[in-house]
């Protein structure tokens, strides 16, 4: 049974996990995961097909780190910042203490020269854990409505 | 008048590229030397800068190579080098590899096989794009391959005129198809793929790789945003002409080569397009 002061804290890791993408802390991105967590961007058409193919995958934090590192280096994209909404959760806990839920997302995407798209809608769909007194996902994936991507993403959901 | 395409294009000739003055940025926007804004004149668009004497300049904003947008925030121009294919060693120019050309110039695979890399002095030294990237991976599962073909080829692309490409890069295979979406936009499709016959592991790597290609691709997500800033950089210059010379110029004496620092393919695909539309 998940109690207030449960939901609490999971929506406060969710709430924090978007407010550092969308402020560009993304140095601060894998700490919201375990070291052996997964975290995926998926298509609702390949999710709804069993599909395993992602458009995005890291299997760990230190993949994670590398995507960071990536962005900040060595890709190249036109300057623009994410401002995520979501909705109200729906968690189930497990017989085993872990915790799921899904989360519905809505990701606005502004450029530097003031162009404005919506540039993402979808759900999450999270494993939560508890290490070290702390949550965190264990796993996350974001399924995106769409299967269109406007030029690229470089940014984590 | 208020409606009408060819008399708004009329108006950025006679006008906005004609005898008038266009506020390009306030003084303040490129205050100290170094400093740079980009702006347009009508749809042209332009970079104003202060040099280290203090002087302005400006400039349009499109590079001399393929009219790609040169400026949005830093300077850079990287069409050619994928600074992660380079960084990490998937897919350089100093492995063994080559281009073949369709007799008829029109398609092309090009191809190389990563075991073979001879490290170029060049890519050590600290003047490549690639080389801001520290190359340690600290989820270095990201490449971990099994070898797929006997031939040794580890990364092969082949293009069919005009819009589908097959590419095969370590264990990732990929339909890509191109479609036109109107005069400015193309619509890209990645469909990958996978054997019935593969493990869960072989699986595993094979949306793994993904990273490396699609529209988050560590190494291609470039591809699509250089080729809207050249779409975005060519406004305005309709007039004037790309330079694809690199590595020869001959629209019908192209030949198959071995160095893929060549822009042979990309000449082979005007050659068809020329045949078909008569230009």
């Amino acid at each position: 049974v998940i109690d207030a002061a449960m939901r609490q804290r999971l929506d406060d890791l969710q709430t924090d996990y978007a407010h550092a993408i969308d402020d560009g802390q993304f140095e601060d991105w894998p700490g919201f995961f375990i070291e052996d967590s997964r975290y995926k961007i998926m298509t609702r058409e390949t999710h709804e097909a069993g599909l395993p193919m992602s458009v995005l995958y890291c299997n760990s934090r230190g993949m994670m780190s590398d995507r960071v590192m990536a962005l900040r280096t060595a890709n190249i994209y036109e300057p623009h910042t994410y401002c995520h909404v979501l909705s109200r959760a729906r968690y189930e806990s497990a017989e085993d203490g872990t915790i799921t839920g899904r989360t519905n997302f809505s990701v606005t995407r502004t450029m530097q020269n003031g162009r404005m798209d919506l540039f993402a809608v979808g759900k999450y769909l999270d494993t939560f854990v508890e290490e070290a007194g702390e949550l965190k996902f264990a796993e996350r994936l974001a399924i995106l409505d769409s299967r269109r991507i406007d030029v690229l993403l470089v940014f984590p959901i | 008048l208020f409606s009408d395409e060819e008399i708004y294009a009329q108006e950025q000739e006679k006008i906005f590229r004609g005898p008038v003055w266009n506020l390009l940025c306030m003084e303040f926007d490129v205050a100290q030397p170094g400093d740079f804004k980009t702006t347009f004149v009508g749809e042209t668009p332009v970079i104003v800068t202060r040099d280290h004497d203090g002087e302005l300049h400006a400039l349009v904003n499109r590079c001399a190579h393929k009219g790609a947008l040169v400026c949005l925030r830093d300077a850079y121009h990287a069409t050619l080098l994928h600074t992660f294919y380079t960084t990490f060693k998937v897919n350089r120019l100093d492995m063994d590899g080559g281009i073949i050309i369709a007799p008829d110039k029109w398609h092309h695979i090009s191809h190389a096989k990563r075991k073979t890399l001879n490290e170029d002095e060049e890519y050590q030294k600290a003047e490549v794009h690639s080389a801001q990237f520290d190359s340690k991976l600290e989820g270095p599962q990201l490449l971990d391959t099994w070898d797929e073909f006997e031939d040794g080829i580890t990364h092969s692309i082949q293009a069919f005129f005009p819009n589908l490409c097959i590419h095969f890069t370590l264990n990732s295979l990929c339909v890509g198809r191109y479609l036109p979406r109107g005069v400015d936009k193309t619509e890209l499709f990645w469909i990958y793929l996978g054997y019935e016959r593969d493990t869960e592991e072989e699986t595993e790597k094979r949306v793994m790789q993904v990273n490396l290609t699609g529209s988050a691709g560590l190494v291609s997500m470039e591809d699509g945003c250089i080729n809207n800033f050249v779409q975005r950089g060519t406004r305005g210059s309709e007039d004037r002409s790309a330079f694809v010379e690199m590595g020869g110029r001959g629209r019908d004496d192209e030949s198959s080569e071995n160095s893929r620092a060549t822009e042979a393919a990309v000449r082979g695909f005007w050659t068809g397009y020329r045949r078909i539309m008569r230009f």
